[in-house]
């Protein structure tokens, strides 16, 4: 019960903004053509709107399928480097606990684990990571569905503002590492970075610029001799 | 399935191939096994990490600001990049959540009202 507590407490406000968010994708997978299951099925899998909406849009575009499922691997790169953080504050030889709590992760349930994990964490971390997972995928397969039934009545202001919520809030998730001056660095590295990059590399850029910040971080480090995190 | 659409086996190729692929990705770093625990690589995903948390923020922001602040076109990314700062701000000097997202998002819909 107090874990329950202390997810929902952290979600909230993501579970909100994830259903707003996903809603758009359950609309673009209508006119791709794919069905409510369909729709429901891709979305539970991969809760990951970017990439969902760019292979719903080669879909409609009359694409080739196998186009969209590249893409969407390649959109989803990320998800390594994300998996991977948190997978690094979990306890060690819990194989299916792990698997549990990295296998649905997506970005709003990354930026939540990540801050609780490195600030105050719980006593059972893989739990709590599998709940945060588990919502946020259940909110974003549900707005997926609703988006693809009722989209059209959806004023599409009430979505922006909805979407405007998640930078925000994310600020306020990463403000919670603000003692770790070395993880500031890197978080205003990439926020510098990566639109740019964005524009010319697309999505890929979420992955390649942290991972070179911090590889670059981490042989100056190897030189010096220390760690400033 | 709409006019113009794929066959339907092409759909749940991909609905499949996507999703299972994803799952998948999520799951490589657990080859790393136990090498995640050393603190060395550990600090190294830490980073990598933050950096892509700082990178999606700022790239949401981004749209946030094209796409909500419509009236104030060139100014709208400026707008929602500050008022992340300014939730970052209150929430690293205060501490919680929901009181400075309030005010950052306020101060977006302030901007696009005026």
């Amino acid at each position: 019960m107090k874990m329950l507590r202390l997810v929902f407490g952290d979600i909230g406000l993501v579970i909100i903004t994830v259903f707003a968010s996903f809603m758009g994708v359950g609309q673009i997978s209508a006119q791709a053509g794919l069905d409510a299951p369909q729709t429901a099925i891709m979305t539970l899998l991969s809760v990951a709107s970017p990439a969902q909406a760019a292979a719903m849009q080669i879909l409609a575009d009359g694409g080739f399928w196998v186009a969209a499922i590249v893409t969407m691997i390649v959109v989803n790169l990320r998800f390594i480097v994300m998996s991977a953080s948190i997978l690094g504050r979990l306890p060690a030889g819990r194989g299916w606990s792990n698997v549990s709590a990295i296998g649905l992760i997506s970005a709003s349930s990354f930026a939540v684990i990540l801050s609780r994990l490195m600030g105050n964490a719980p006593r059972r971390p893989a739990l709590y990571a599998s709940l945060v997972c588990l919502f946020c995928a259940t909110a974003a397969t549900l707005g997926a569905i609703a988006g693809q039934q009722l989209a059209a009545s959806v004023p599409s202001a009430i979505g922006a503002v909805l979407g405007a919520i998640i930078p925000v809030y994310f600020a306020t998730l990463l403000a919670r590492l603000w003692i770790y001056r070395g993880l500031m660095i890197h978080a205003l590295a990439g926020a510098l970075l990566i639109p740019p990059a964005y524009s010319v590399i697309g999505s890929v850029s979420l992955l390649v610029m942290p991972l070179a910040a911090a590889a670059i971080h981490a042989m100056v480090e190897h030189r010096g001799g220390r760690s400033d995190d | 399935m709409t006019d113009g659409a794929l066959p339907d086996w092409q759909l749940w190729a991909v609905v499949l191939g996507g999703g299972i692929a994803t799952i998948a990705l999520r799951l490589v770093p657990l080859v790393l096994g136990d090498a995640l625990a050393s603190e060395g690589i550990r600090r190294f995903f830490d980073r990598a990490g933050t950096g892509v948390l700082g990178g999606i923020i700022a790239t949401s922001a981004l749209r946030t600001g094209q796409t909500l602040l419509t009236g104030v076109p060139a100014a709208g990314p400026a707008v929602a990049l500050l008022a992340v700062i300014v939730a970052f701000a209150l929430a690293a000097w205060r501490g919680g959540t929901i009181l400075p997202t309030a005010a950052g998002l306020a101060l977006i819909l302030l901007a696009g009202l005026v």
